[in-house]
């Protein structure tokens, strides 16, 4: 069974989850897909997030995903992404889509791909109107892209804190102005890589994208570029 | 992998600048081609800071590889500073 799993059911997640599954429920393969999150949706979100009821993210995504796609598998798991939990929540073999909004929580799980066999990790982000993809293929025990911390700095040596270390008042107050329309960018993006990865055509390790200039830029960088 | 969609997927980033004498310069979604060669990558970092907003941190790549600031840019090459991942609440519009 194909083990999928998405790390932060906000802007990127939601807006993705819908594809990936409509796309994964009509393949052969048997697929479960696993929601990973720690926080609460609360009505304040909805203007940018898609949930039934409030509740913990992964768990009221999931069951709303279970019902609409019933040829895959579901699980939600209501954490957040900590060094104490990630080698329960990851595995070998496993295709991660990391949709989180800090750089702690991709270290993290950077450095535990990288101790893996074998893992398809695609990590996104966006600012108010821009973001960027990163692919990080592992196959065989080596690298066939770039481990997402290797050229970005900001990852490899964060300054920011996991939502697990925040209190509720610093929750509340890291809200930054999004966009729902670069949320569906990056997630439309991370669901392009994941396309190629299946199909054997990625040639990029990170993709740039711009909605105000209307661009995107995919770029290769050594050792990556065929797949 | 079927061939159509080989063929349909043909990209290249990183190609070299559209005249041989220039250098690429890439950050994010932007793009120039630029009379830098013979400059080191800290006088373009500082030159195009401002006008591509370029972050102190972001890491410079050439060809594909991570080289020192120091690197003296060659006509053909394509410079890449590494935009920062994206992690919501810059300026909007």
């Amino acid at each position: 069974m194909q083990e999928i799993k998405v790390i932060g059911i906000g802007g990127i997640g939601c807006a993705l989850l819908p594809f990936l599954c409509r796309y994964l429920n009509y393949r052969e393969e048997r697929v479960r897909i696993t929601l990973i999150d720690g926080d609460e949706f609360e009505r304040a979100n909805a203007p940018r997030q898609a949930f039934e009821r409030p509740g913990n993210k992964a768990q009221v995504k999931a069951a709303e995903m279970a019902r609409q796609f019933d040829g895959l598998s579901f699980r939600a798991v209501p954490e957040y992404i900590t060094e104490a939990n990630v080698g329960r929540a990851l595995q070998d073999g496993d295709v991660i889509f990391l949709a989180v909004d800090n750089h702690r929580t991709r270290k993290v799980v950077s450095d535990y791909c990288e101790k893996l066999h074998a893992v398809i990790l695609i990590s996104g982000g966006n600012d108010f109107t821009d973001g960027n993809v990163q692919v990080h293929i592992r196959e065989g025990g080596r690298d066939r892209t770039a481990p997402i911390t290797r050229y970005h700095l900001e990852i490899r040596d964060p300054r920011d804190r996991s939502p697990a270390e925040l209190s509720c008042e610093e929750l509340m107050a890291r809200g930054a102005p999004q966009l729902l329309f670069a949320n569906l960018a990056v997630a439309s993006a991370m669901l392009n890589a994941y396309y190629t990865i299946c199909h054997g055509a990625l040639r990029y390790g990170e993709v740039y994208i711009d909605i105000v200039e209307g661009k995107s830029n995919p770029v290769t960088r050594e050792g990556e570029g065929v797949r | 992998m079927t061939d159509p969609l080989k063929q349909a997927t043909r990209i290249r980033p990183a190609t070299a600048p559209a005249t041989p004498e220039t250098v690429r310069v890439i950050y994010g979604v932007h793009s120039l081609d630029v009379n830098i060669a013979g400059r080191s990558v800290t006088e373009v970092r500082t030159t195009l800071r401002q006008a591509l907003n370029i972050a102190p941190q972001a890491v410079a790549i050439v060809d594909g590889r991570e080289i020192l600031e120091s690197h003296v840019l060659q006509p053909g090459e394509v410079l890449e500073f590494v935009r920062l991942a994206g992690e919501k609440g810059t300026i909007p519009l």
